[in-house]
């Protein structure tokens, strides 16, 4: 009876990950498993924390199509979910999963988590555009500080569209050959101006 | 025709140095065919039929443009005309940028009279938000038949966008051999949905040999589907001794056919930014597929794909689980739209042409994968 009990909890140990992982059938179909088993851990923990499944999903899901080994994806599944964590413990707990992977991705590019929660401050709801802002700059060559500087200036001023555009302008800049944290630089001055004398309270108003 | 060089002259730096959503082509071919009533100074009135075409490529620092025409003449003689035009950009100063330009063609009417010209020059722009300054010179020679004559040129000019148009007004001081001249000339373009309208209006002055008096052209262009549109344009130019035509007066209209129509902000920026995209070599080659996020009448929008040359496009990326998607047909040649919309959010996404492997097309931020590659990020406000 023992032995069988020992067989049982052998059975169950056995099945535990592969159980864990299959609750998303997608991983299923697309991991083998090994990857599947060694994912496991990381979602377990993952969920346990309340962070957003999905976009650890889609991330192992990216590796699977691109072909890479479990250690890589499983790396790369732990990586983002710590980077998630982070967003989260800066950009608040009623935050959303969209607002946490711009977070995520923001923090990769040098934001400090001190600036997400001025992002947080600033802006109240609906970070996830100023923050991949943050991320787009960065990758055009502009340093993480002046990037955070630029599009924290305009947060509170411009609409999501406002700050693609003011993204796309930049990026125009530095295409044409200035300096990246120039063309920051003077795009944002623009762009407050512009927007600053479009704030309704700024508009002259009847008596 | 004169000023209208002179306009697209202007407008082309507008569009070259002006922010992104100014109009600019990244790649534009247009084939214009019609019917001219036209009347020389010195000669009878006469109608004509015209073929005209247009290659125009914008990369990140050089901007190409193609032009020419052939008129037949009721009398049978035929009026032949070919320019080309380039500029190099220098990396900009600040707010000041330096444009190199080029420019080169040759005319021909009937079997005697045939002038070609080069001509070359640096243009300094001076540029804001939504206005700009430059100045330049021109230097070069025009040949008619064995004779050489030197052209030199100055001049200065003033763009701004106002009112939903791009306004223009330049200053040109031109001496051809003997002959000198100085033009004035305002000029305006706008585009609103279908209907494109340009506008100019000039004078000669301190002429000597180059003809005096006002001058102008206005055109108009309604679009029908995005390669079918109708032009009826009309007016006055000047003698132009550098190109080899005289003054007169025109009106015509004309179908124009567009080969490659013109991309839209996202691709033309794409392209400006330098993303090469796939199998491209250099910021100057094209790219092999760009993406770009269009609006819809929902909220989010539709990812389009702009990949000419493939026949298959697939889209692998958060918002399909990561499985490819085979994109259907956009509404434009050689586009390719996912089918669902976007919500708004960020999206890593990669794209594959024929088959072939996966890779970022131009128009989206560039990442590093942590799986050894790239991927797209597109963000849908």
């Amino acid at each position: 009876m023992r032995q069988a009990r020992w067989l049982i909890a052998l059975g169950l140990t056995a099945t535990l990950p592969r159980l864990g992982a299959a609750q998303d059938p997608r991983l299923e179909r697309r991991l083998d498993s090994a990857t599947l088993v060694a994912l496991t851990p990381v979602l377990d923990s993952a969920r346990a924390a309340d962070l957003p499944l999905e976009p650890l999903v889609q991330r192992a899901l990216e590796g699977a199509i691109k072909h890479a080994g479990a250690a890589r994806i499983v790396a790369a599944v732990r990586l983002l979910a710590t980077e998630l964590g982070q967003a989260r413990t800066a950009l608040g707990p009623g935050s959303t999963s969209a607002e946490l992977v711009a977070g995520a991705s923001a923090l990769r590019a040098g934001a400090r988590a001190t600036d997400l929660a001025q992002f947080r401050r600033r802006r109240g709801a609906g970070v996830t555009v100023p923050l991949a802002a943050v991320t787009d700059l960065v990758t055009s060559g502009v340093p993480p500080d002046s990037a955070v500087a630029a599009v924290l200036a305009l947060v509170a001023l411009a609409r999501d569209d406002q700050i693609v555009d003011f993204r796309r302008a930049v990026e125009r800049d530095i295409a044409l050959g200035a300096p990246p944290a120039a063309a920051a630089a003077v795009r944002v001055n623009a762009a407050v101006r512009e927007f600053s004398q479009n704030t309704p309270g700024n508009q002259p108003r009847k008596p | 025709m004169k000023s209208g060089a002179w306009a697209a002259v202007g407008f082309a730096c507008a569009a070259a140095v002006a922010p992104a959503r100014t109009a600019a082509a990244q790649v534009a071919a247009n084939l214009d065919l019609g019917f001219t009533d036209v009347r020389y100074d010195g000669f009878l009135p006469s109608s004509a039929a015209s073929v005209s075409p247009m290659f125009q490529l914008q990369g990140s620092r050089v901007a190409l443009t193609t032009r020419g025409t052939i008129l037949r003449f009721e009398s049978g003689r035929r009026s032949m005309l070919v320019g080309f035009a380039g500029s190099y950009f220098f990396p900009s100063l600040g707010r000041l940028q330096i444009e190199l330009t080029g420019n080169a063609g040759a005319s021909r009417y009937a079997d005697f009279a045939s002038f070609s010209h080069i001509l070359t020059g640096p243009r300094f722009h001076l540029t804001g938000d939504r206005q700009g300054v430059w100045i330049g010179s021109t230097i070069g020679t025009t040949s008619f038949g064995a004779g050489n004559r030197a052209v030199t040129s100055f001049a200065t000019g003033a763009w701004a966008e106002r009112l939903g148009a791009t306004w223009l007004l330049n200053a040109t001081t031109t001496k051809v051999g003997d002959t000198s001249f100085v033009d004035v000339l305002g000029a305006t373009h706008y585009e609103a949905g279908r209907v494109t309208l340009d506008g100019s209006l000039g004078s000669r002055n301190r002429s000597q040999g180059g003809g005096h008096g006002v001058y102008g052209e206005v055109s108009g262009a309604v679009a029908f589907g995005s390669w079918l549109s109708l032009v009826l344009a009309g007016g006055r130019y000047p003698t132009d001794p550098t190109r080899g035509s005289v003054s007169g007066r025109y009106l015509g209209l004309s179908m124009r056919i567009t080969a490659l129509p013109r991309r839209t902000a996202a691709a033309r920026t794409a392209r400006q930014f330098g993303f090469t995209g796939h199998g491209s070599t250099s910021a100057d080659d094209p790219p092999a597929a760009t993406a770009e996020m269009v609006h819809c009448d929902c909220v989010g929008g539709i990812l389009v794909i702009y990949a000419g040359n493939a026949t298959v496009v697939e889209v692998s990326g958060d918002f399909t689980d990561w499985d490819p998607m085979s994109l259907g047909p956009g509404d434009l040649p050689g586009t390719w739209r996912v089918a669902t919309q976007l919500a708004p959010g960020t999206y890593r996404f990669n794209v594959r042409l024929d088959g072939k492997e996966w890779f970022v097309p131009a128009g989206v931020t560039r990442l590093k994968d942590e799986f050894g590659g790239e991927v797209g990020v597109l963000v849908v406000p």
